[in-house]
């Protein structure tokens, strides 16, 4: 992410219900902003850096220039310099189109829109979030009857660590462009998808800005690069690595996170050192959804490659039982291979 | 002698103005001891109409003209060789009208405040150019003299004995050698080969002091020093130019993260803060490692947030 959300000051909350559309309802929209606090404001940037801005959860999206939504040209709008103040009316707008575009099984919830500013440049964040019991929107009679979120009275229950499930989306202005990125903390943790579709694509009329198949056969490709010179001088080590990479791209997670799979497989010495390596070859720290269509081979069988010509192939899932590797002194390494010999032949 | 109520009527429409100036002058001085990391707490008044007439009865060699401390600033160090800095400060920046430096009055057998005085003014093209001002820089040690020996002596017109003057005289010596002896243990301390926390603090307090120049608790700030240390290779410059360096490049964040979330850590107002944020950029995956073995990840999990980047 090249906006730095440590500089991010959220100035401006609006709040509206989307309630379950099962419940035959329609949305309760706030008629004017949220009054906003210090604390407020610092409880929603927390929430805001947390989620999109760790990218072992957020992935980056851009706008899809077929969609028929709405929010594309609501986020430019808000986003516009200098500013229009359309907060009310374009957040209801946005509260209505999610309504109508989330499905019958995904539950009710508080639509936030956010402004703010990071530097001097506006953000714009939508968050969606479980609706505790009792949050109402309700007339503010401090504000001549207009309904109204009081977030200050139910900050305790949306804004803390504990808060229910939500999905975000961050929009930034960026050179000429917007960047933007989203997290779904509501998603299973083997979803095929990291983002619910309803709520990146209908909803936000947006995709995600990098092809899954290509980010995942560039993230095993330049991962394993990164192994076989980091550990060139250690084969047991690159072998338990590449195990590792294999391993995680066969597991059933939707999504691939590099710094997460850095801080859970690699040694603390060289988790840095391979994202720097993924990045200085283009591959970002985001995360990006897991399609594996270009490495059926390299993922269903192993080979292990010696000096000598020799080769060793077999399933992947085989190869941490039956292949042992051990260090020699001189460079070498002894393999110890457990199996139940079948045949031989001349070649 | 001074007609006191035209003097009282004068200083009546004029002390606003100094008020003025003095809030110009102190804001100005502040923000320059903070750009050169200096610590310096600064203390300012326009004399009351009372205390201005009074000094007139007291001193009648003076008249309101030849008044000079009718508005005066304040400026406590905490060590003396802190008074050099400031003063460089000070004559880089106002006009200097007459520089009266106690320490060099004195001869060597006597013992009594001691400091350095300015009558100065704002520099041309100020709005209060015209206005002279008292600014007065000292210790804490020349404070505390300065301020028992407003009661002990020279505002009374008691004739004191000998031996009360000579009591007051030692207690002068006794502060004296408190400076000295306070700036020898901590050049001492610096100077042991084992100092090197201590030292790394000294150039991480002048970074943070141009953002925050506010008290902090030291001993935490050793304490988490010497635990990080080890995660910097050998050879970088942690006393001297390495922390500057990261100061200097993050300038406008650290100020926003350090100021903007005032009570979110008790590490915003920690000198270190600067070095955690540094280990952040450089290797947050050893960083987690090596904090967890000594304080809360809590603690570092929050500060990672407020920098903008959530530990994985």
């Amino acid at each position: 992410m090249k906006a730095d959300l440590a500089l991010l000051t959220v100035r401006r909350v609006i709040i509206h219900e989307v309630p379950h559309r099962r419940d035959n309802t329609s949305p309760v929209l706030s008629e004017i902003e949220s009054p906003m606090d210090g604390e407020i404001s610092q409880l929603i940037k927390e929430r805001i850096v947390v989620t999109v801005g760790d990218p072992t959860k957020s992935f980056e999206i851009e706008a899809d220039p077929g969609t028929t939504s709405p929010v594309p040209g609501l986020v430019r709008r808000l986003l516009a310099t200098p500013p229009s103040d359309i907060l009310v009316e374009a957040s209801q707008a946005m509260a209505q189109h999610l309504f109508a575009t989330q499905p019958t099984t995904s539950p009710g919830g508080l639509l936030l829109v956010i402004l703010g500013v990071i530097r001097q440049s506006p953000a714009l964040v939508i968050l969606k979030l479980e609706k505790e019991e009792g949050a109402r929107i309700v007339p503010n009679p401090a504000v001549g009857g207009k309904r109204t979120f009081d977030i200050k009275h139910y900050k305790d229950l949306i804004l803390t660590p504990k808060t229910k499930v939500f999905k975000i989306a961050l929009f930034a202005p960026w050179e000429d462009g917007i960047e933007a990125f989203a997290c779904d903390n509501q998603r299973p943790y083997t979803a095929h998808k990291a983002l619910a579709d309803y709520f990146l694509r209908q909803f936000l009329g947006c995709r995600m800005t990098d092809s899954p198949n290509v980010s995942t056969k560039e993230f095993f490709d330049r991962s394993n690069d990164f192994f076989q010179q980091r550990y060139s001088e250690d084969p047991k080590r690159y072998a338990r690595a590449y195990l590792q990479l294999v391993g995680e791209l066969q597991s059933n997670t939707g999504a691939i996170s590099p710094k997460r799979f850095a801080a859970d497989h690699l040694p603390i010495r060289d988790q840095k050192p391979f994202l720097e390596f993924l990045e200085q070859h283009g591959i970002k720290q985001t995360s990006f959804d897991k399609d594996t269509e270009f490495l059926d081979k390299e993922l269903t069988r192993i080979m292990y490659g010696f000096a000598s010509g020799t080769k060793l192939i077999l399933p992947s899932e085989e190869a941490d039982e039956r292949v042992k590797l051990t260090n020699q002194p001189n460079g070498e390494v002894m393999v110890e291979f457990i199996d139940r010999l079948t045949e031989m032949k001349g070649r | 002698m001074e007609d006191l109520q035209v003097a009282r009527q004068r200083w009546n429409q004029e002390r606003p103005r100094y008020e003025a100036c003095l809030d110009v002058a102190a804001a100005e001085l502040e923000r320059l001891l903070r750009q050169s990391g200096v610590f310096g707490q600064i203390s300012k008044r326009a004399k009351s109409a009372d205390s201005l007439l009074k000094m007139l009865l007291r001193k009648p060699h003076y008249t309101y003209e030849t008044l000079s401390d009718k508005a005066a600033m304040r400026v406590v160090v905490r060590y003396v060789g802190g008074i050099a800095l400031v003063r460089a400060i000070i004559e880089n920046y106002f006009l200097i009208l007459r520089i009266d430096d106690k320490t060099a009055e004195l001869a060597p057998d006597q013992f009594r405040y001691q400091g350095v005085h300015f009558d100065a003014r704002l520099p041309e093209g100020s709005e209060y150019a015209d206005l002279q001002l008292e600014i007065q820089v000292c210790t804490r040690a020349q404070n505390l003299w300065s301020d028992l020996s407003h009661d002990l002596s020279y505002k009374t017109l008691i004739d004191l004995p000998n031996a009360i003057h000579r009591q007051i005289h030692s207690l002068s010596a006794l502060l004296e050698v408190v400076d000295r002896e306070f700036d020898l243990i901590i050049q001492s301390i610096r100077a042991l080969p084992n100092a090197g926390a201590m030292n790394t603090l000294s150039a991480l307090e002048r970074c943070f002091f141009r953002i925050n120049p506010s008290r902090y608790a030291r001993d935490l700030s050793i304490e988490v020093i010497t635990a990080l240390t080890p995660l910097y290779s050998a050879g970088t410059d942690l006393a001297g130019a390495h922390f500057e360096s990261f100061a200097a490049q993050h300038a406008p964040k650290l100020e926003y993260v350090l100021l903007q979330n005032s009570g979110r850590s008790p590490f915003l107002t920690q000198p270190e803060a600067i070095m955690i944020f540094d280990l952040l950029e450089v290797d947050e995956f050893q960083l987690r490692d090596r904090w967890s073995a000594f304080f809360p990840t809590s603690e570092l999990e929050r500060l990672a947030i407020l920098w903008g980047r959530p530990l994985a």
